[in-house]
């Protein structure tokens, strides 16, 4: 659906937002048509789905950009361009800035779709308010529907927080025990303890110990509380297996062996 | 009719989110271990010249958990089983409070004298005691844990 609006120097204009284009009729020169940006065809058509009435600045840029974050200026500058191209850089009688609150039409200017260019200037007539009530709930609705869209947004950001905060506390190991893996080979031997020093110094002596591994196959976990060692293996073909032993009276690959079942 | 479509879009990526989201928190709520299912685990106590055979076994169905444990030393034997009521239960930590215990026998299989840590790991079983199981990761389906009252190191399968 065309809207149609007259210009201060009386040219009728059809604006189709369809199309976002603007027909001016002039009596002097031919019609002439101009396509404008699709956030300024927007813009247009949103105030005058509901004209004389206040849009506010939030309303014509979730409209005019679909939701999309734009800064402020953008708005600022299609409304210069549209008053630029509507002859109304000068007075703002067509697209009335209303301080602090958002711009609205001049519903003054509205014409009936009926009238012609031979109309005289000065004698617009108001759109039938049928025309407007048309499209009165779509507007609604879409407002509506930014505002939901906003909504939704909203939840889902604070529903991914918590998710990445759940994800942040359930992957970290708890604090009051700590690894520290020693790969050798197709051997993994992991070193178990309640504190940094003390699965360091665990780590340090099954290095220095100078044991090959080269044959042995699966997972080793290791811990020691005093003179004892506790050894935990998984196995190649997927069995655990356990060991305790005093890591002075038993050779440390031996333990190895036995625990791995090699 | 091109809000509509956007608006379409921005419900499409709003669901996508909420479902990642939701697998991902799912993930996270995982526990380490399969309920009703018996874990279970053999090994050795080297102590001195003896060797002290073990069996132990680990069921968690929630809300409760049984440790079953069999120690053979020679021609002794002694088992004992302990019930527990699960408090805790995450990716990496499982808390258990100890509610029951029943052994064989109260009498130690080995000479308590000469072997005195393997005494104070062996017999923190205590009514009301509440454990620490922390889970650590491995890269197969075992489920190793360190039981940080114990300071015990057990890998399990199932």
């Amino acid at each position: 659906m065309s809207y149609y609006f007259r210009l201060k120097n009386s040219a009728l204009v059809e604006f189709d937002p369809d199309r976002y284009t603007l027909l001016i009729n002039t009596l002097q020169n031919p019609p002439e048509e101009i396509t404008l940006a699709r956030a300024d065809a927007r813009i247009l058509e949103l105030l005058l789905l509901e004209p004389g009435a206040i849009c506010s600045r939030e309303a014509i840029m979730a409209f005019a950009w679909d939701d999309r974050v734009v800064s402020a200026g953008s708005l600022n500058q299609s409304i210069f361009m549209l008053r630029n191209i509507l002859g109304d850089s000068k007075d703002h009688d067509l697209l009335i800035t209303v301080p602090r609150r958002g711009y609205r039409f001049n519903s003054d200017q509205l014409v009936s779709p009926a009238s012609n260019i031979e109309q005289p200037a000065g004698q617009s007539i108001v759109e039938p308010p049928s025309i407007t009530r048309v499209h009165l709930a779509p507007a609604i609705e879409k407002q509506r529907l930014g505002i939901a869209i906003r909504l939704g947004y909203l939840a889902v950001s604070v529903f991914a927080l918590f998710t990445l905060w759940q994800l942040y506390t359930g992957y970290e190991l708890p604090h009051d025990l700590q690894v520290a893996e020693i790969k050798q080979g197709a051997l993994s031997i992991t070193a178990v303890g309640k504190s940094k020093q003390e699965v360091d110094a665990l780590k340090a002596d099954v290095l220095s110990s100078g044991i090959v591994t080269d044959h042995l196959r699966g997972e080793v976990f290791i811990s020691r509380t005093g003179s004892r060692t506790n050894l935990s293996c998984v196995q190649k073909t997927g069995d655990a297996y356990n060991l305790e032993f005093s890591f002075r009276e038993e050779r440390l690959i031996s333990m190895f062996e036995k625990c791995l079942g090699s | 009719m091109n809000n509509h479509r956007a608006a379409w879009r921005h419900a499409l990526i709003i669901t996508v989110i909420f479902s990642a989201c939701l697998a991902a928190l799912f993930m996270t709520r995982s526990v380490p271990y399969e309920n009703s299912q018996p874990y279970r685990s053999e090994g050795h106590h080297f102590m001195g010249g003896d060797t002290l055979d073990f069996k132990e076994r680990l069921t968690i169905s929630e809300p409760s958990a049984v440790i079953s444990m069999l120690e053979r030393l020679g021609d002794k034997e002694r088992h004992t089983a302990v019930g527990a009521s699960l408090v805790e239960a995450s990716r990496w930590r499982i808390k258990i409070k100890v509610e029951d215990i029943q052994a064989s026998s109260e009498e130690q299989l080995f000479d308590v004298s000469r072997h005195s840590e393997l005494l104070f790991s062996r017999q923190y079983f205590r009514l009301g005691s509440i454990l620490n199981l922390a889970v650590i990761p491995t890269h197969g389906d075992a489920l190793c844990y360190y039981i940080l009252e114990l300071d015990r190191l057990r890998c399990m399968n199932d």
